[in-house]
């Protein structure tokens, strides 16, 4: 028993001494990941809607808006994501753009 | 847009002032408002005295028979001029003082019959306070310093604001009615480039809103003002029921407003434009560099992404571009910035809670308070009769008070675009980094120094 206490706070000291160090990495990293993932997403769909002559909210290039945006709803201060709205509107550009879910 | 957000009535079967002004309710970080409102009607300030009426009558009429017809009117007392048959007549409870001058005036021996008017001292010199008893909750005029920029200038129907937006709620035509609180504003014959006719209704709520702002009819007792409510509004329908135009009926629509003639006369010296897209447009520039030529100045909203970019047209330079602050005169988180952006006026934060009748918050939502119709009911019943004072939030909102400086910069006798824009930028109090900034332009107008500073009142 006591050897096994001993492996354990061993263990635990090991978890303790290494979650300052790499913990604060991994997350800096996952964030950039999302980052970059979203911006690859974004470029993917910014040039989905370019090829079909559409704006950034998928609307027909001129298109005006109350407020100058889709995203913003006046009555409410919410701000939708564009992705979402855009995705919304052409379920095609969500296949083409966004990031395969993974299969269960 | 969603409709299934909730509405929320603050103040649902409201009938009175002190009720409005005791209601506290707090707010929270998440709550999600459609839109917040009163309902109107409601009276603040008595323009009438309750149950009593003036009457003259005919020089032939006797003393016997007056009275006779009085009481036939529904007169409980009556006392009599000292200088002529007039009469201050005090009616029976349950008669309704319209009724009994209905009543009086199809009475062939009555000169004239008129409420008992209320009659208040003067304003203090150069300071003008409506009587509209929601003002006192419209904290973004009070952020202008309003009431002495009226003392300077109200405005005149010599110079009207285009609103080119969604419509405005300006005449009873089919399923449409007017705002009752645009009961004293001038209307000048607007289209409709939507539907192309010439009935530009509002069927959204947003232009209705934004061209209260401008020139609601104000000091009449009902609801809340407008900055410039002595200006005539021209309503021209860009926007369909979701908000939604293009480019060449903005331009189309720009080009109708310029061109206007009343009496030989271009009216229109204002163009507000709370509207944007993310494309720039050959046709929309050539009209708006025609508007400027043509003498007509023209605003726009910088859009309400919370980004570094300034919408088109607010960053053409020949247009005001126009930024939002919240309640304490900070960008306000949806308000575009950049190097494009002219200055920024009061567009509100509807989850902050700084703002209230006496400096201090009240529990309301800071949005700017004008009323339109309630866009649910337009929806769903199709009815466009729901109206109400809402709060509502943006760079559409901060827009047309830049709208209504510029023509009370007109009626002070400035007539160049070029002209107004410098009066507007130049005597902006600056804000953030000294001198200007791309988070504040120029900095928040200030109506009061630039009607002081330049033109009648130089």
């Amino acid at each position: 028993m006591p050897a096994v206490e001993l492996l354990l706070s061993l263990l635990l000291a090991g978890a303790l001494d290494a979650a300052p160090k790499d913990k604060p990495v991994t997350s800096k990293s996952k964030s950039a990941s999302v980052k970059a993932a979203r911006a690859r997403e974004e470029k993917c769909l910014d040039g989905w809607l370019a090829e079909r002559k559409l704006d950034p909210y998928g609307m027909p290039e001129g298109t005006m808006y109350a407020g100058g945006t889709p995203l913003f709803d006046e009555a409410t201060g919410r701000q939708i994501d564009r992705l979402e709205y855009v995705y919304r509107k052409h379920p095609a550009a969500k296949t083409a753009c966004a990031p395969a879910r993974k299969a269960r | 847009m969603s409709r299934a957000i909730r509405l929320l009535a603050f103040f649902g079967a409201l009938a009175g002032v002190a009720g409005f002004a005791g209601h506290r309710r707090d707010l929270k970080a998440d709550d999600v408002y459609r839109v917040a409102s009163i309902r109107i009607p409601e009276r603040g300030r008595r323009a009438y005295r309750p149950g009593e009426v003036i009457v003259q009558f005919k020089d032939a009429v006797g003393d016997r028979d007056a009275s006779d017809m009085m009481r036939e009117a529904g007169g409980r007392t009556a006392r009599r001029s000292r200088f002529g048959p007039r009469f201050l007549v005090h009616l029976d409870d349950g008669f309704e003082i319209a009724d009994a001058l209905d009543r009086l005036r199809t009475m062939p021996g009555v000169e004239f019959a008129e409420p008992n008017g209320v009659a208040r001292a003067f304003q203090s010199a150069g300071i003008f306070t409506p009587h509209d008893p929601f003002y006192t909750s419209q904290w973004h005029f009070k952020m202008l310093n309003s009431e002495r920029m009226w003392g300077i200038q109200k405005g005149d129907t010599s110079v009207a604001v285009a609103v080119l937006d969604t419509g405005i709620a300006y005449e009873d035509f089919g399923p449409y009615r007017k705002a009752p609180d645009f009961g004293g504003t001038v209307f000048l014959p607007g289209h409709d480039f939507i539907n192309d006719d010439d009935h530009a209704n509002d069927d959204n709520f947003h232009g209705t809103h934004v061209a209260s702002t401008i020139a609601e009819a104000t000091d009449n007792n009902v609801g809340v003002a407008g900055l410039a409510f002595g200006c005539a509004l021209m309503p021209v329908k860009v926007l369909d029921a979701e908000g939604v135009g293009s480019f060449f009926v903005v331009a189309e629509g720009i080009d109708y407003a310029v061109n206007f003639t009343q009496n030989g006369q271009h009216p229109v010296k204002v163009i507000n434009l709370s509207l944007g897209g993310d494309t720039t447009s050959t046709s929309v520039r050539q009209a708006v560099d025609r508007a400027t030529a043509a003498g007509v100045t023209v605003v726009a909203a910088a859009g309400n992404d919370g980004e570094n970019k300034i919408s088109f047209p607010a960053a053409l330079p020949n247009v005001i571009g126009v930024g939002a602050v919240d309640g304490r005169k900070v960008r306000a988180p949806y308000s575009n910035f950049g190097p494009e952006l002219s200055v920024v006026a009061p567009g509100g934060d509807i989850r902050r809670d700084d703002t209230g009748p006496d400096g201090v918050p009240d529990g309301r939502p800071d949005g700017v308070l004008q009323q339109t119709f309630d866009p649910d009911v337009a929806e769903q019943e199709g009815r466009y009769d729901e109206f109400h004072y809402f709060f509502v939030v943006g760079t559409s909102q901060a827009t047309p008070h830049v709208a209504a400086l510029a023509a009370l910069l007109y009626r002070q006798g400035i007539t160049q675009p070029a002209a107004i824009k410098a009066a507007i930028e130049n005597t902006a109090d600056d804000l953030g980094a000294p001198g200007r900034d791309d988070t504040f332009g120029h900095g928040l107008i200030n109506p009061v120094t630039a009607l002081k500073g330049y033109g009648l009142n130089q």
